[in-house]
């Protein structure tokens, strides 16, 4: 069985977001929102010992993810593969999921009112094909594969030391890893440490997810009502009863 | 069938689903899967080249029903080899961005007032035409300028050499590269092209000055220097910025702005002294070389310490890291070099430079020439006649050595002022931005109001389009054909096809069609024998063992080079000994200086600092800022300026201030970046944002472009390059000028050494206390 992870070499990466915006053509991804990001850092120090650091990121296809327990109809799931996906006939747009991502991955494309969030290209790696945000890399940072055969890329470059984005307050299994040589991974971690997951509570249970399905149910009922009204007021109730 | 579902497609049923669920999920779901198997899409994968910016990737288009859904870059392109850049990618919302121009415009209003009316072309280009030979009637044709940029562009200088006009005009020269190429060319009798001649992925010294590779994103060139950093290639960033480049770099040398020529001259003479240049080639392929050794020889690293505030002892480990590296060590020669108006004599010192540490030729040096396999038919077309007067710009006479072939733009738009030597009465700006790529842009504003017609050519609006009396709208880079584009000085030689992608979307037209339906009507029939441009394609290609069938599929077609030299083998340098010219004879009959000397730069002055600008990743030039997929990356420029001297005028990260220069011109507000990789005597604008484009672009209402703030310039006198780093301005804040109240020394530099983790923390929580003590203070810190 394959276990795919990523690794971002940061000694290469260029920050020329080239990625960000092939994953917005590849998914149609709604500006301002994005499926991965390039976050550029002001560049600080004391000189002459300065960094220009970039925080590159998607999600992070977690072993104990946080989305997968808070999604309250099982739309956010893990593939046997290690891919996290939202099957979106099944999303209701909540976004509990959101709120427990610890590294801001999701987002509700207000179009079609479903979460999205990378899938490393799932549909074209089944098909043997690299992620967008790979095949387009410039610089080759981005290095996507299999860390269950240990000669593939992503494994060696781990073994040499690549690491992911942990705290020692979350650790949840992220399989994203940040190979670096000029201690730059440090500055991403200082300003972009994984946040503690916000997991649902019975009140937000009740907020985001059982009182809009009452009132969805409540509206549906009403407008069904006013459909038939209508209906009947146009063309007669001899029409309804055909 | 359910296979051929691209993601695209299935996301889009999903979203239908998504406003029906209320109803029924799963047999919403079942009836959307069997619409689908009824209506597969037709999707197409067309290969064409980019020109997002002038670099020309290969890519290629996937097309859904007839639209544009995805860019992606072509895998047998030499130039970027399967991948491409922010700005390609985003070539799909160029396509259908709103505000492009969408038809041909006849202005009715004011000149300015932004009333046009929709025509037909026919109505717009006989109009236009019209215009055209009531200037030349009245003025003789050399009264029409043209200013041409990109691909197309060359459609439009074509049409006025057949015209007869001999003033055209292209930024590419002055604005850009011209003094670069002037510089090589008097070196070695060829100049470094584009894409730049450079081994980069083999170099193991790669020498930067003021190259920001990375922010600067010519995707070939970013390949193989990310290969080279892998491969262990270490960087000299020379820049008074911390760029993207100095963040990957050994050395980071925060150099004087203006001072670069006595770095290199210092670097030569400390290679000379130790004996490090490549001997065999000086002596064998080289003119001039005791020349330059007596005129290097007062330039010593402690002498150019004082004038750049590089320490000499980082100029002579950075010299011994160079020789110690060659052949493998590329300076490169760099591209916009229009800084200070003796960018000529920069780029040779650059060459000289190059050329005693043997690399010509050389693995991870300077690639060769190669000759290519295959030869074009001709168009069977009268020759173009000769110019009766000769050109206002003075290239090729005022200017010895500029280009006659792209002319001298800020040269064009003073005689237009000036109406000298002879009037100007009509423009032609055919995709270029000439109010964010000449300086003085209200030279260039004013010199509008001499003309009886100005026409534009162009994508999309920009702030000059608003005062066209005619706009000719053109389809972009993918609806349409250009010229084949062929490349030999590389590390593979092809010729690539830019084809059309899509049918049209609006009612434009293709830059080749535009050039010849005009010349049509100013009784230019016999230049254009040919109704469609992939006719005149076929023609060049019949017989030169190339096929346009298999051009068409794939996009490019590659031949091997011939990059480097044999061992033992010697060059025929394309110069008048076959020689390179260390000591130009050339530059002395000209009354040059014949080996580069350096010029002293002025000090901005209390409470100024120089500006200087460069490229973001994700912009070209003035026309990606309005793309709403870049936009969303980064909608507006930000300021940098140095930390300490930021915090002592009272400043924090993200206000706005007004930018003023010297001679009064202000911006709108801008955001202050502060950060310690910033010189002290300067700040920096990036390039690509802002202007007036009042009404007709949705992203810039603000006058934050830095061509805005760029109202002086000097004049290169052997190319006719602009020199565009002379500008110095202040910060206004609540309408008081700021003055900083410390002074900040770079003179302290020292190699750059990557730290410990645990020293990082520490930086972090130091970097932020305000100095107390005047300039020793700060030599440490800053």
């Amino acid at each position: 069985m394959s276990k795919y992870a990523m690794v971002i070499d940061m000694d290469r990466c260029i920050a020329c977001h080239a990625c960000e915006v092939a994953c917005r053509s590849h998914y149609d991804v709604p500006v301002p929102y994005y499926r991965n990001w390039v976050h550029d850092l002001r560049p600080e120090g004391v000189y002459p010992d300065i960094k220009k650091v970039s925080y590159v990121g998607l999600c992070n296809h977690c072993d104990d993810a946080p989305c997968v327990k808070a999604c309250p109809t099982g739309a956010t799931y893990k593939r046997k593969d290690g891919v996290v996906v939202v099957d979106k006939d099944l999303c209701i747009g909540c976004g509990l999921c959101i709120e427990a991502c610890p590294y801001g991955a999701r987002y509700i494309d207000p179009v079609k009112e479903k979460v999205d969030k990378c899938d490393f290209c799932i549909d074209r790696v089944e098909q043997g094909v690299e992620p967008a945000c790979v095949a387009t890399c410039i610089a080759s940072a981005r290095i996507f594969g299999d860390i269950d055969d240990p000669n593939s890329k992503v494994s060696q470059l781990i073994a040499s030391g690549a690491q992911p984005n942990v705290s020692s307050k979350v650790n949840v299994g992220p399989n994203i890893y940040y190979l670096d040589s000029h201690n730059h991974f440090p500055v991403v971690q200082a300003a972009f440490p994984p946040k503690i997951p916000n997991m649902p509570t019975p009140q937000k249970m009740w907020t985001k997810v059982l009182r809009p399905l009452f009132w969805l149910a409540i509206g549906g009922s009403f407008l069904g009502q006013l459909a038939a009204f209508s209906t009947q007021l146009f063309k007669g109730e001899s029409d309804i009863k055909e | 069938m359910e296979k051929k579902i691209s993601r695209r497609s299935f996301l889009k049923i999903s979203g239908t689903v998504g406003t029906g669920a209320a109803v029924g999920l799963s047999t919403s779901t079942s009836k959307a899967k069997a619409a689908v198997r009824t209506e597969p899409k037709k999707i197409e994968r067309i290969p064409s080249v980019c020109e997002q910016c002038f670099w020309r990737c290969g890519i290629i288009a996937t097309v859904e029903d007839g639209k544009l859904v995805n860019i992606e870059g072509n895998p047998l392109h030499p130039n970027n080899r399967g991948k491409i850049c922010a700005r390609g990618n985003a070539g799909v919302a160029l396509v259908y961005e709103k505000d492009r121009l969408k038809g041909p415009m006849i202005r009715v209003g004011e000149r300015g007032s932004g009333k046009w009316r929709e025509v037909s072309w026919n109505e717009a280009l006989d109009y236009t035409a019209e215009k055209l030979k009531a200037v030349t009637n009245k003025y003789g044709v050399e009264a029409n300028g043209l200013f041409a940029h990109g691909a197309s562009g060359y459609f439009a200088t074509d049409l006025y050499s057949f015209w007869g006009s001999p003033n055209s005009a292209a930024p590419s020269f002055a604005q850009c590269k011209g003094s670069r190429d002037v510089g090589y060319e008097l070196t070695y009798g060829e100049n470094m092209g584009s894409p730049e001649r450079l081994d980069l992925a083999n170099a193991k010294v790669i020498t930067l000055i003021g190259s920001a590779l990375g922010e600067n994103i010519h995707t070939g060139q970013i390949i193989d220097f990310t290969d080279g950093l892998a491969n262990g290639a270490q960087v000299i960033a020379v820049d008074p910025r911390f760029s993207t480049a100095a963040s990957k770099a050994k050395w980071w040398l925060p150099i004087k702005p203006g001072t670069d020529t006595a770095l290199v001259l210092a670097w030569i003479n400390e290679i000379i002294n130790k004996k490090g240049y490549d001997e065999n080639f000086v002596r064998n392929s080289t003119t001039g070389f005791s020349e330059l050794t007596d005129h290097v020889k007062e330039f010593t690293p402690e002498w150019a310490e004082k004038i750049t505030e590089i320490p000499a002892n980082v100029i002579r480990e950075t010299a011994k890291a160079m020789m110690d590296a060659k052949p493998a060590v590329l300076v490169h020669p760099g591209r916009h070099v229009a800084w200070y108006g003796n960018d000529v004599q920069r780029a040779r010192a650059v060459a000289i430079l190059s050329a005693i540490l043997g690399i010509w030729g050389q693995k991870g040096g300077y690639f060769l020439k190669s000759e290519f396999p295959a030869s074009y038919n001709a168009l069977d077309i009268p020759a173009a006649p000769t110019p009766k007067r000769q050109r206002v710009d003075g290239a090729g006479y005022r200017f010895p050595l500029a280009s006659t072939e792209e002319g001298l733009t800020q040269e064009l738009v003073k005689a237009t002022l000036s109406q000298k030597p002879y009037p100007i009465k009509s423009w032609m700006v055919f995709g270029q931005n000439i109010f964010n790529s000449i300086p003085a842009k209200r030279d260039t504003r004013k010199a509008i109001d001499n003309l009886d017609f100005y026409v534009v050519v162009d994508v999309r609006p920009t702030e000059p389009t608003w005062y066209a009396d005619v706009i000719l709208p053109e389809d972009t880079y993918l609806e349409r054909y250009d010229t084949l584009m062929t490349v030999t000085g590389w590390y593979k030689q092809y010729v690539s096809l830019r084809q059309p992608v899509i049918k049209r979307v609006h009612n434009t037209k293709p830059g080749w069609w535009i050039a010849k339906e005009l010349g049509k009507r100013l009784g230019l029939s016999a230049y254009y024998p040919y109704n469609d441009y992939e006719d005149v394609i076929r023609y060049q290609l019949r017989d030169s063992g190339i096929s346009f069938t298999k051009l068409k599929r794939d996009g490019v077609i590659t031949f091997p080079a011939k990059p480097f030299l044999e061992p033992g083998e010697s060059y025929q340098f394309k110069t008048s000994d076959k020689k390179v010219h260390l000591y130009s004879k050339e530059l002395k009959d000209l009354g040059f200086d014949p080996i580069p000397v350096y010029e002293p730069v002025n000090d901005p002055g209390k409470g100024y600092f120089r500006l200087v600008y460069g490229m973001m990743p994700v912009h070209s030039h003035g026309k990606t800022e309005s793309n709403p997929w870049l936009n969303t990356l980064i909608s507006e420029p930000h300021l940098w300026i140095n930390e300490i001297i930021g915090k002592s005028m009272g400043l924090k990260n993200d206000e706005e201030v007004i930018v003023e220069n010297q001679d009064g011109i202000r911006s709108d507000k801008i955001k202050i970046l502060m950060t310690p990789g910033m010189r002290p005597d300067a700040v920096f604008l990036p390039h690509g944002f802002g202007g007036n484009d009042r009404g007709l672009l949705d992203y810039t209402k603000r006058n934050i472009s830095d061509n805005n703030l760029i109202s002086k310039y000097t004049v290169d006198p052997i190319s006719g390059g602009t020199g565009l780093r002379v500008n110095f301005v202040r910060l206004i804040k609540d309408e008081q000028p700021l003055s900083p109240t410390v002074e900040v020394s770079m003179t302290g530099v020292s190699a750059k050494k990557v730290s410990g983790v645990q020293q990082e923390e520490e930086q972090n929580k130091t970097f932020n206390i305000q100095p107390k003590k005047k300039a020793s203070a700060i030599k440490e810190g800053c």
